[in-house]
């Protein structure tokens, strides 16, 4: 896992949330972005205290990888992953 | 020796069968798509051990996914329950997990693969689309450009791989080159103004699946990330062959 350093990292977060169903079919049966952030809110204060919204509001894969490879490269011992291409030729 | 796919989405598409097949493991294998997975994965068992570091050798391929099979046999060999988990399906567009098996099974291990969740399963479900309404062509990208593969415009076609479209190694930062080579291809039967999906399922539970929609003759500049997939969508109604619609018994369309 990323050093803490005293506060939830976004990685943290999602591995948290992707192994609570019960809170992800709350989050799919919850109608607005803004009522799905607020629910996210309450379950992870510690992050949204230093992290802001910005990371839910975007909802944007690229930008959500973007983060939690920061968030790896600045925790000891982890490197960024290289991308493997499947060769058929 | 058991290999399992986790799925695209992070922890939530793995089945029980598989999470079963990781637990009864003595040694679990595990190659993610990125270093979250990869956390995750760590989690699940006592003895886990990801089998990325291969890559970073920098070697031929073929050889890269040779080792990771030998990495997964050799527990085995010595009597030891091995599961190895792969991201996606453990059989598409990963070469270790077959290698594994058919070696395993030569020297007379049991060896089973377990079907998993695909980019191409997830794909369908996001974008609403179903193999059954048109037919389904489905090409690794390069493949498709250096062996000339037929399409037809009538029938869907997914292109995997698109945003390392000429990539013969492993990359850390694609350079999305060649799609102009795509889209001349796809214009010659598709037309320029055809409208195609760059997708890529969504790994993160808090975030939708990246659908851009571009026509043929902007691909070069769509939006692009190493995991894209392109869905071209059919243009034309297929035509009938009547003789063999006679032969059927069945009515072609008026």
């Amino acid at each position: 896992m990323p050093d803490l350093r005293g506060n939830l990292t976004l990685a943290e977060v999602l591995l948290d949330l992707a192994q609570q169903p019960e809170r992800l079919l709350e989050l799919e049966d919850t109608a607005t972005k803004e009522q799905k952030i607020a629910l996210l809110e309450g379950w992870y204060p510690e992050y949204f205290r230093s992290a802001g919204r910005s990371t839910f509001v975007e909802d944007n894969i690229r930008q959500i990888r973007v983060i939690i490879e920061a968030d790896y490269e600045a925790s000891p011992g982890h490197t960024i992953r290289i991308m493997s291409v499947y060769i058929t030729f | 020796m058991t290999v399992v796919g986790t799925g695209i989405r992070l922890a939530t598409q793995l089945t029980p069968e598989a999470r079963a097949a990781i637990e009864r493991a003595d040694e679990m294998l595990h190659v993610a798509a990125d270093p979250l997975a990869s956390t995750w994965l760590d989690g699940l068992h006592e003895h886990a051990r990801s089998l990325t570091p291969l890559y970073d050798s920098g070697g031929p391929r073929l050889e890269i996914y040779s080792r990771m099979a030998d990495e997964i046999v050799a527990p085995a060999r010595a009597g030891r329950r091995v599961c190895a988990a792969f991201y996606g399906n453990p059989g598409v567009f990963s070469r270790p997990g077959h290698t594994a098996i058919r070696r395993a099974r030569a020297e007379g291990i049991p060896a089973r693969m377990l079907p998993a969740v695909s980019a191409q399963d997830c794909l369908v479900a996001d974008l609403g689309v179903d193999p059954g309404d048109h037919g389904w062509l489905s090409y690794d990208a390069t493949d498709f450009l250096l062996h000339r593969r037929p399409i037809d415009a009538a029938c869907a076609l997914v292109l995997w791989q698109i945003g390392v479209v000429g990539e013969t190694g492993a990359v850390t930062d694609p350079q999305y080159r060649h799609l102009d080579l795509v889209a001349e291809r796809l214009a010659a039967v598709f037309g320029t103004d055809h409208e195609v999906v760059v997708y890529e399922a969504s790994p993160y539970p808090v975030a939708s699946a990246m659908v851009e929609r571009v026509r043929i003759a902007n691909l070069p500049s769509a939006p692009m990330t190493p995991l894209a997939t392109l869905y071209v969508p059919p243009a034309t109604a297929p035509s009938v062959d009547g003789e063999v619609a006679v032969r059927l018994g069945v009515a072609p369309p008026s």
